[in-house]
C-alpha cells in the first residue's frame, strides 16, 4: 500500500510538471463592456436597444417607409466614428465627396460590428450604435484606438440598391469613360475601333503584334505580361505599376482563375506582343473589395492579414482599366 | 576499448568470486554450491517500462522562416534574401531542398478577388516570410514515450556500476511556434512515431534506506541513437551522446527481487547539417517515469525435494550427487529466511472474499 501511494504521488508530480501552465480563464471584456455602454447611454438619457450581440442602438432619425434592406445590400454612406470616451477617429460627410458604398453582410467590412449595425437600417435613417471591442478592433491597439476599445458608429444610410443597380452604373461609366477619351479616335488609336464584349469589357488594342498569326493564350498558358492599372479619369494616378516594365513582367497561368476574370476575358483577345486597353466592370474586378472603417487604417488591416492587399488600392465597386502587353507566351 | 573494459571487469569480478568463495563457510564443511550460480548472483537484471514526455525543441535563430499554403521552409539568414529563393524543409528529421519560392502576395493586384474577405482564413494561410531572429521563434512540443529498459549492474556495497539498453517509442505530433500562433502553423514533421535506441554504461549510489525501501542516484551515459525517420547521416559528430539522471526507488521484496519506480530526466540533444551549411541544434530532454522490477539469479537453487518443507535456506544432501548443497525453502520474490509470518503478513482469512467468511479454512 505504501509503495503504491508513493508511485500515485511520483506520477502525479511528473504530469503535474509536463503540463504547461494553462492560461488564466480570460476576462470576460464584453460583460464589462456592458456595464460601460449602459451609463454612458444612461448618461445621455435615450431609449436604447441592445442586440443579441451586445451591440447597443438608437436612432437618430427614422425612415419607416424607406427602402429596406430587402432589396438589395449594397448600401452608401456616410458615418463618423469615435472610441468611447475616447478620440473622434473619422468624419465622413457630404462635404467629403460621394457617401461609401460597401455590400452588407457580405463580410466585407471591418470592423464587424460595423457591417451587423448597417443591416438595422432602412434608406434615409440616422442610427448610433454602440459597439463593444469584441465586434470592434478587438485587441489591435494604437494612440488613436486603445486596446478593446468600445466604439460609437454614427451612419447615415443615404441608398439602398441591388448588384444589377451597380452593373447597371458600371456598363454607364465605361460607355461615359470611352466617349471622354475618345477610343473611337483612329487618329490617337489608329488600329481599329474598340470592342465590346458581352461581359461588359471594352477591349482596344494599342499596339500591333509582332505578327497578325502570332499565337493567342489558350487555357493553363503561362502568359508573361507588362500592366498599369489605374481608375477611370486617374491615369495620372495608377494604383499599380508594380509590373509596368519589362524588367519586372507579371508571369501567370492563363484561364485558371488565378487572376481577375476581366483581365482573363480581354488578354483572350490578344495576341503576343500585342498592348491593349481593358476598361471592365467591377463585378469583373474586386466586385465589393473589403473597406475598413476609418479607411486610414487599411493598410495596417492588410499587413495583419484582415483584409486582402487588393482592397488598400480598389475600393468596392470601382471600374478598373488596364493597360496590358502580352509579352510571351509559353 | 569497451571489449577491454568488459574483460577487465570479468577477470576482477571473478577473482573476487573464487576468492570469496575460499575464505568462506561452504568450503569448510564442503557444502557445493555452483561457481556460475555465485557469480551470476552478483549481477542485478532490471526490467522497466513507463511513460514519458519528450520535449522536441528547436529555435530558428539564424535562419528566415517561409510558409505558404504548400508547407515551410528555412534559409540562413546571413544574406539578402532574393524575390525567388529555394529554402529547406525537414529541417528537424532530414533537411532536404524545398519548392522554388517567389515571393508575392496572392491577394494583390492583379490576382484573384476574394469572397467573405475580412477576417478570411486563406489570407492567413498565405505567404509569411520572417526573419525568424526578429521574433525568436522556435517550434517545441512534448511527446508521449513509452521507454522499455533493460540494464545489468554490478553491486559493490553502496555503489552499482553497469551496462544497459533502452527502447523508446515517442508518439510525434506537430511543433507548435513559440510566437505568432494565428499566422504560423505547426510544424508536422512527417512521421506519427519514432524510436530511439539507447546503449548506456551506468553508476549508482544507495543513499537512502527504509525498511524494504532503498533509494539509489543513478546516472546513465551512454549513445542515443535515432531510428530511421531522422537522417542519421545529417547529423553532426559526437551528437548522439544521452545523459539520465534519476533516482531507482526501489520496494525489496526478498534478497533476489526488487520492485522500482525510477522518475528520471534525459538531457539529449543532437545537431542536424543543413545543405547550405549551416546546422540547427534540436533538444530531446525528456521527464521519464518507469516502473519495473529487478532480480538477482539465486546463488543456490530451491529444493528439489518435493517433501521438504523447510522455510528457511538450509543444507541438503543432494539425492543425485550425494553432496551436501544449500537450497533455499522460498520463491524468489519471498524472503528467503522470513521471521514468522514475514512472508505472509495478511492472514488468509483477511485476503479477497474470506474477509466476509465466518470460517473461511
Amino acid at each position: 500500500m505504501r509503495l503504491f501511494v508513493f508511485c500515485a504521488i511520483v506520477a502525479v508530480l511528473l504530469l503535474e510538471s509536463s503540463c504547461g501552465g494553462d492560461d488564466p480563464t480570460p476576462e470576460r471584456v464584453n460583460d464589462s463592456q456592458d456595464s460601460l455602454i449602459i451609463r454612458h447611454l444612461d448618461s445621455i438619457g435615450v431609449d436604447y436597444q441592445v442586440d443579441t450581440t451586445g451591440i447597443y442602438y438608437y436612432p437618430i432619425e427614422l425612415n419607416p417607409t424607406g427602402k429596406s434592406q430587402a432589396d438589395g445590400n449594397v448600401l452608401s454612406v456616410y458615418y463618423s466614428l469615435e472610441v468611447l470616451g475616447g478620440q473622434l477617429l473619422n468624419t465622413y460627410d457630404s462635404a467629403d465627396g460621394d457617401p461609401i458604398r460597401v455590400k452588407q453582410g457580405a463580410n466585407a467590412i471591418y470592423p464587424i460590428g460595423v457591417d451587423r449595425s448597417l443591416s438595422f437600417m432602412k434608406e434615409g435613417e440616422e442610427w448610433v450604435f454602440i459597439i463593444p471591442s469584441k465586434y470592434g478592433f478587438e485587441d489591435y491597439n494604437s494612440a488613436l484606438i486603445p486596446e478593446n476599445s468600445i466604439l460609437v458608429f454614427h451612419p447615415t444610410l443615404e441608398q439602398i440598391q441591388n448588384e444589377t443597380d451597380i452593373q447597371g452604373e458600371d456598363n454607364m461609366k465605361i460607355i461615359a469613360y470611352s466617349d471622354s477619351v475618345n477610343l473611337t479616335d483612329t487618329v490617337n488609336y489608329p488600329l481599329n475601333q474598340p470592342e465590346f464584349l458581352t461581359n461588359g469589357t471594352i477591349f482596344k488594342r494599342l499596339a500591333a503584334g509582332s505578327s497578325p498569326n502570332a499565337p493567342q493564350p489558350e487555357t493553363g498558358d503561362t502568359l508573361t505580361i507588362t500592366y498599369t492599372a489605374y481608375l477611370p479619369y486617374q491615369k495620372n494616378e495608377p494604383f499599380d505599376l508594380k509590373h509596368a516594365s519589362n524588367a519586372n513582367p507579371f508571369v501567370y497561368s492563363f484561364n485558371t482563375n488565378e487572376v481577375i476574370t476581366g483581365l482573363d476575358a480581354g488578354i483572350a483577345n490578344m495576341r503576343q506582343g500585342e498592348t491593349a486597353l481593358l476598361v471592365m466592370p467591377s463585378l469583373l474586378g474586386y466586385r465589393e473589395s473589403a473597406v475598413v472603417f476609418p479607411d486610414y487604417l487599411s493598410e495596417e488591416m492588410v499587413d495583419r492579414n484582415t483584409i486582402p492587399a487588393y482592397a488598400s488600392d480598389v475600393g468596392p465597386y470601382e471600374v478598373l482599366i488596364f493597360e496590358v502587353s502580352l509579352l510571351q507566351i509559353n | 576499448m569497451i571489449k577491454r573494459f568488459s574483460l577487465l571487469l570479468i577477470i576482477i569480478l571473478s577473482a573476487q568470486v573464487l576468492f570469496a568463495q575460499s575464505q568462506d563457510i561452504y568450503e569448510k564443511y564442503g557444502i557445493y554450491r555452483s561457481p556460475f550460480r555465485v557469480f551470476i548472483n552478483k549481477f542485478s537484471w532490471t526490467l522497466t517500462t513507463g511513460y514519458g514526455l519528450t520535449n522536441y525543441k528547436h529555435n530558428l535563430a539564424g535562419y528566415y522562416f517561409y510558409q505558404d499554403n504548400f508547407g515551410q521552409q528555412i534559409l540562413r539568414n546571413d544574406q539578402e534574401l532574393p524575390t525567388v529563393f529555394t529554402g529547406y524543409t525537414n529541417w528537424v528529421s532530414d533537411p532536404i531542398p524545398g519548392a522554388e519560392v517567389t515571393i508575392e502576395d496572392r491577394f494583390e493586384v492583379p490576382y484573384q478577388y476574394l469572397p467573405n474577405p475580412v477576417n478570411n482564413p486563406d489570407l492567413r494561410n498565405d505567404q509569411y516570410l520572417v526573419d525568424a531572429d526578429s521574433i525568436d521563434l522556435s517550434f517545441a512540443n512534448q511527446m508521449a514515450t513509452i521507454p522499455i529498459l533493460l540494464s545489468v549492474h554490478y553491486n559493490i556495497k553502496d555503489w552499482r556500476l553497469g551496462l544497459g539498453f533502452q527502447y523508446e517509442k515517442h508518439f510525434i505530433k506537430s511543433l507548435e511556434p513559440s510566437v505568432n500562433q494565428s499566422v504560423i502553423r505547426n510544424y508536422d514533421m512527417g512521421f506519427k512515431s519514432s524510436r530511439r535506441i539507447k546503449w548506456f554504461g551506468l553508476v549508482g549510489y544507495k543513499f537512502y534506506e527504509y525498511w524494504d525501501y532503498s533509494f539509489n542516484a543513478e546516472l546513465q551515459v551512454g549513445a542515443s541513437n535515432p531510428g530511421p525517420q531522422i537522417n542519421t547521416s545529417a547529423i553532426g559528430i559526437g551528437q548522439k551522446l544521452f545523459v539520465n539522471l534519476g533516482v531507482s526507488m526501489e520496494r525489496n521484496l526478498s534478497e533476489y527481487f526488487r520492485i522500482i519506480v525510477r522518475p528520471s530526466y534525459d538531457f539529449k540533444r543532437y545537431t542536424i547539417n543543413i545543405p547550405d551549411g549551416t546546422d540547427i541544434r534540436h533538444n530531446n530532454s525528456a521527464w521519464l517515469l518507469s516502473v519495473g522490477v529487478s532480480l538477482n539469479f539465486p546463488e543456490i537453487p530451491r529444493s528439489p525435494m518435493e517433501s521438504d518443507h523447510v522455510q528457511l535456506k538450509h543444507v541438503i544432501t543432494d539425492p543425485k550427487s550425494g553432496k551436501l548443497m544449500e537450497v533455499r525453502g522460498q520463491p524468489i520474490w519471498k524472503k528467503q529466511n522470513p521471521k514468522v509470518g514475514e512472508n505472509h503478513r495478511k492472514l488468509w482469512r483477511y485476503k479477497w472474499r474470506n474477509k466476509r467468511k465466518i470460517d473461511p479454512y
